[in-house]
């Protein structure tokens, strides 16, 4: 069977012909996007460090993404098996995580650790997950919604 | 908004596959317990809010935006993470419902 080729017209990014083998499936949508399942990741430009994950239903629909863990190595989340149902890590694989990143109008950045993104890359399978109070990560890092990232633009 | 009263000890079900007990109801809390499938997922309110609103806020970054926050800061070195962004490569199959063209 031929499948048809894939083009989107994204807003940011212009005309993605994305393949099949690179799209990313968030098995329950992000929060407040139930609809939204499936994404590209792209990359921002001249930026190894941050990304987007551009929808592929609606090409207006972009996040700004991060690894946390690139800013703050000391950075932990613990997992349950629960959170990680469905993504098809093999036993004892730790999943990759990503946040989504806003850019507050008084500027810097504000990265939602409250909310990780984990994924099977390999799979290409991910779920965005709501973290219960007191979720282990590191003192020095708020996983609060209050900005915990500050660099200045100007 | 249906409404009921439940005793310590009593259960809720939603559905055949939700049920939902009063354990305790201390001063003004209530403690339940939520028996649920892992495919339902269980969110305290607010947290679930504060989430959502994090994810609108991230969906109003243009690029601009976002190139222009980044603009005094240096890229992290790869090196400084122990587990990096590791992005899928071509060579890496998918699974599941991912491999499906576009809708139209």
């Amino acid at each position: 069977m031929t499948r048809r080729p894939s083009v989107l017209k994204s807003t940011r990014f212009g005309v993605l012909r994305p393949d099949a083998g690179s799209i990313l499936t968030l098995i329950d949508g992000l929060v407040g996007f139930p609809d939204q399942r499936r994404f590209l990741l792209v990359d921002h430009a001249g930026r190894e460090d941050f990304g987007w994950l551009q929808s592929l239903e609606d090409g207006g629909l972009a996040f700004p993404v991060t690894d946390p863990r690139r800013h703050w190595p000391e950075c932990r989340y613990a997992f349950s098996a629960d959170d990680l149902r469905g993504l098809d890590l093999a036993p004892g694989e730790d999943p990759d995580v990503l946040v989504t990143v806003s850019v507050p109008a008084g500027g810097g950045l504000r990265l939602n650790l409250g909310g990780p993104l984990v994924f099977n890359f390999r799979r290409r399978r991910g779920r965005q997950l709501v973290q219960a109070p007191g979720a282990p990560v590191p003192a020095a890092l708020p996983c609060s919604f209050s900005p915990v990232e500050k660099a200045k633009a100007s | 908004m249906l409404l009921l009263s439940r005793r310590k000890g009593e259960s809720l079900l939603i559905g055949d596959t939700v049920e939902i007990t009063v354990l305790a109801v201390e001063g003004g809390n209530v403690r339940l317990g939520i028996r649920a499938p892992g495919a339902v997922p269980v969110y305290r309110r607010e947290l679930y809010e504060a989430i959502r609103s994090e994810n609108r806020d991230s969906a109003a970054a243009g690029v601009e935006d976002l190139s222009r926050a980044l603009a005094r800061r240096p890229v992290t070195p790869r090196s400084a993470a122990p587990a990096p962004v590791r992005r899928p490569r071509r060579g890496d199959r998918p699974s599941g419902p991912s491999d499906g063209p576009l809708p139209s």
